[in-house]
């Protein structure tokens, strides 16, 4: 009851605030709510998994805009290699702890971006301006882009990237050209470690890279869990999994060494750009070039992956990268 | 009068009926190597076993699978079993409470945080299992000291005791997580507790298997004297028992056991528990009968619920979760039936 | 002829901590072979205590106990077990043992550290059971049989222990009439052939009963020691029991003579 009101009062002030304000609209987030947003946005934090959201920033060039740093066990290199001032920002949410409330109303955000509908309506009912994006289905990256564009009051950039998606995409089909089942080689993406098959989105780029998922059995859960036996059962021809670590533990593991994947040496360690690759992220259309790549490397070459990474950042992020960051997003996280 | 020869029926039945038990985990023993995501005919596993491999390419995979993958685990699943099940049937005599467990003594929460700590300093394995050993060890006698300080301690004050310092270590646990490094230690710690045997290689069976097969063999030996222990201080002590000394033994044994299998297999409930219980129902009070028992039927569950974890879909269950599922409402049940009776 | 005393209490004094005050002040008392000796005195004398140190279960502040002529401070757990059987009171256990494996711990002392009961044992264990009459029971869960049969199983299994001397702690407190005859008679059995029975009670008639020799016991120490007849008269057990009491004797009581507080 006391929270109802709360909210109620609050977003009386918000109202206020904003009249006073003098310019403000109403958008409708990914979820149907209602958010009512300042014209301009300048000061923009984005909670939960941060650098997926920090890269839909990147794309419409508004590195600039994020107030909040990255959390520690969150951290990529490379994103502090797309946006470098993310290192003074301060640190509003933890593992450990959660989110730190106050530090994030002192940083006075005209818009706060988060994906779960539990963090975004408490940071509602305190006023603030959260907005929720949903990444469940493949194509709803073009609808989040979109809504973002609208937002931030780019819609052309949010238009170019729709256009951009959808065209690589189509190259890369293009290119591939109509793949058999039977050709197809058998892939697995694994966090080794854990032995988990972590994000349900691989059961979308493996398919269009030109692969077959082993772990693709229509299923709805967002990760799935397997023995080591099943994993030895499927003999994957193509490994990917999280990190360098995990390719070395994968490559000396003796129950492993009649895998196909390993006997042949084909196991690859998911890139690693604003955020991994092989997870939802913005770099998605790089993603499925880089699986083509390296399960079909006759018809998709290093070099070609090479300059279309230089294109893609270039053109959205804003930045030219060296070879040697080419490289290195490519040789995926060192791990441990 | 050779007195002793004239054994009432009930006697050679409850002989038959742990020579059935045995023989039923041997099979189950032989069956769970035959069963899994992999599929192996009979004759193959026949063969491999037999070391009548052809050297063909799919008769090395037949031997990775059951020599490096199915042995270990079922190994490590049976001596996981069988030693929370010996754990938590000396823990329950030792402390004379037919609800001890280590779980509820906190021992395997102890053990969890010794662990997790040692990881947080990254120490090798062995020094891993030591500081499990060593928490386990300072949870049981802390919930111990406490129990023994309450005025009219009861069966119930140690279960209370025992609870509140599972609390307190596994707090600690989570002040270790707070302050390790998020990037590695942090994972690293989760993912160790949480505790799997879907990786359980030949080293987790050995880690698992000589504390529980020291430890056993230690109680066993000791298995009349110890159940003294049960009748209570002054009484095991008149009838001459050292007390203090068999105290020690069993619940260094004890934690031992424990600790071992938290290292390869993460906090499991219920075993500890419900075992002896059941063991106790079927068998009766006679030591020897009873360990043998507890041990087999410890190692049947584990290794049963192990096996539909690992088989029963490509989905894979840990073990804890699997054990509390079925062990809650076993658990209650036996409460029910029992609440007029004495505890078996 | 020197009569040696088979247990034998010199001088002792019990503090439960340094500071606080003796719970058994420079008690002597000894017991020869086939000798009965009632404990006797109200709550809080010091009975129980005087009991464990009896069974070595405490360690005095000075003073020693024999048994059989050895300081027990001297003797390992098993060899006091061999010279001393306990039967304490009846109460709750929390494993259903049965009958007869209950019995058969009293054989724990003459079994080695990694031992079992021999076939030798279950014997011994065997006839206790018969002796003392609750055979029947052998199979029956401790737990599921009355308090008084009870009693007698822990009896039994001081018989199957086979010491000399029998250290009883109230074996009659929880019991009926019927059943405390039971157990008395069974004392003087146990007396008759050659034991040394200890026992603690608070009914002075069961001391005439047993024609035992008795020790009063009052704050820690022993104020009054003989025959029954000798040391229980209306006087002494009113300033006992600290309460005035009534002698109750009867021509036909067989010089049994039994003591009820005076309410008037």
């Amino acid at each position: 009851m006391s929270s109802h009101l709360l909210r109620i009062v609050c977003f009386a002030v918000v109202l206020l605030v904003s009249a006073v304000a003098g310019e403000c609209r109403t958008i409708v987030d990914m979820d149907g709510r209602s958010v009512t947003l300042p014209e301009k946005i300048s000061r923009i934090v984005t909670l939960g998994p941060v650098p997926v959201l920090n890269g839909f920033l990147f794309a419409f060039g508004r590195q600039q805009s994020i107030v909040n740093g990255l959390p520690s066990e969150l951290a990529r290199k490379f994103q502090f290699v797309f946006a470098p001032d993310l290192a003074k920002r301060p640190i509003v949410q933890s593992s450990a702890s959660g989110l730190a409330t106050e530090d994030i109303i002192a940083l006075r955000p005209d818009l706060v971006l988060t994906m779960d509908r539990a963090t975004t309506d408490k940071l509602g009912s305190l006023g603030l301006p959260a907005v929720l994006l949903k990444w469940r289905e493949p194509d709803d990256i073009k609808r989040l882009m979109a809504l973002l564009g609208d937002i931030l009051d780019q819609k052309s950039v949010a238009a170019d990237y729709v256009r951009y998606f959808d065209a690589t995409l189509a190259r890369i089909a293009a290119t591939l050209g109509p793949v058999e089942a039977s050709t197809r080689p058998r892939v697995l993406y694994v966090n080794y470690r854990r032995l988990t098959q972590p994000h349900r989105i691989a059961e979308w780029w493996i398919p269009h890279g030109g692969g077959r998922s082993l772990t693709d059995d229509g299923r709805d859960q967002e990760s799935v869990t397997f023995s080591l036996e099943q994993m030895i059962a499927w003999d994957p021809q193509v490994l990917i999994v999280a990190d360098r670590g995990e390719r070395d533990l994968a490559m000396a593991e003796p129950r492993l060494r009649d895998v196909a994947a390993v006997r042949d040496k084909r196991v690859h360690v998911a890139p690693a750009g604003a955020h991994l690759w092989a997870n939802r992220t913005i770099e998605q259309p790089l993603t499925v070039l880089w699986a083509a790549s390296i399960l079909h490397p006759e018809t998709f070459s290093r070099a070609m992956l090479e300059s279309e990474m230089q294109s893609f950042y270039d053109r959205f992020f804003h930045i030219s990268l060296s070879k040697e960051q080419l490289d290195e997003i490519l040789a995926g996280s060192p791990g441990r | 009068m050779k007195y002793w020869r004239a054994l009432p029926a009930a006697d050679v039945e409850g002989r038959r009926l742990l020579l059935a038990l045995v023989a039923a985990l041997v099979a189950l023993i032989v069956a769970s190597l035959a069963i899994g995501r992999y599929p192996l005919s009979l004759a193959t596993i026949a063969d491999t076993l037999l070391g009548r491999g052809d050297g063909s390419q799919s008769s090395a995979t037949a031997e990775t699978i059951l020599l490096l993958v199915r042995l270990p685990r079922v190994a490590t699943a049976v001596m996981v079993g069988a030693g929370l099940s010996l754990a938590g049937a000396a823990f329950q005599t030792v402390f004379r409470n037919p609800m001890a467990s280590p779980s509820l003594l906190g021992v395997s929460a102890g053990a969890g945080f010794g662990a997790s700590l040692a990881l947080l300093f990254h120490l090798p394995t062995i020094a891993v299992e030591g500081a499990a050993f060593i928490g386990g060890l300072a949870a049981v006698v802390a919930s111990f000291l406490a129990a023994s300080s309450v005025r009219g301690n009861s069966l119930i004050t140690l279960i209370l005791c025992g609870m509140v310092m599972s609390a307190l270590f596994q707090a600690m646990i989570s002040l270790v997580k707070y302050v390790a490094d998020p990037v590695d230690t942090l994972a690293t710690i989760t993912f160790w507790l949480m505790g799997s045997l879907a990786k359980a290689d030949a080293a987790d069976a050995a880690t698992v298997a000589a504390p529980v097969l020291l430890g056993g063999a230690t109680l066993f030996a000791l298995r009349w004297r110890i159940s003294l222990l049960a009748l209570g201080e002054h009484e095991a002590a008149a009838l001459g028992a050292d007390v203090a000394r068999l105290r020690t033994i069993v619940i260094l044994c004890a934690t031992a056991m424990t600790a071992a299998t938290v290292c390869v297999a993460g906090i499991v409930g219920w075993v500890g528990l419900l075992v002896p219980h059941i063991a106790r129902m079927l068998f009766g009070m006679e030591p020897g009968r009873a360990m043998i028992a507890t041990a087999t039927l410890g190692a049947l569950f584990a290794l049963a619920v192990d096996d539909v974890a690992r088989s029963a879909s490509v989905i894979e269950i840990p073990l804890g979760v699997m054990t509390a599922v079925i062990g809650a409402p076993f658990f209650l049940f036996l409460v029910m039936r029992t609440r007029n009776e004495q505890w078996s | 002829m020197v009569v040696t005393a088979a247990i034998e209490i010199v001088d002792l004094s019990f503090r439960r901590a340094p500071g606080r005050e003796r719970v058994l002040d420079s008690i002597s008392l000894s017991a020869r072979a086939g000798e009965l000796l009632v404990l006797l005195g109200p709550n809080g004398a010091g009975k129980s205590t005087l009991v464990h140190c009896l069974l070595g279960l405490a360690t005095p502040e000075q003073g020693r106990v024999r048994a059989l002529g050895d300081d027990l401070h001297g003797l390992g757990r098993r060899e006091i077990a061999k010279r001393i059987a306990y039967v304490p009171q009846a109460g709750h256990s929390a494993f259903a043992f049965t009958v007869q494996q209950m019995a058969l711990m009293g054989r724990a002392a003459h079994m080695d550290g990694v031992g079992s009961p021999s076939p030798q044992d279950h014997e011994i264990v065997r006839r206790a059971l018969i002796d003392i009459g609750v055979d029947h029971l052998r199979k029956k869960p401790f737990t599921q049989i009355s308090g008084g049969e009870r009693q007698l199983v822990l009896i039994a299994r001081a018989v199957a222990q086979d010491a000399p001397i029998i250290v009883m702690d109230e074996p009659t407190s929880s019991l009926d009439l019927g059943n405390q005859g039971r157990v008395l008679t069974l004392m003087k059995n146990l007396a008759a052939a050659g034991k040394t029975v200890v026992m603690t009670t608070h009914l002075p008639d069961q001391a005439f009963n047993l024609r035992a020799r008795v020790a009063l016991l009052r704050g820690g120490r022993l104020i009054a020691e003989g025959t029954a007849a000798e040391v229980c008269d209306r006087d002494s057990m009113s300033r006992l029991y600290g309460a005035p009491m009534l002698r109750l004797a009867a021509d036909d009581a067989r010089d049994v003579v039994a003591f009820a507080p005076d309410l008037d």
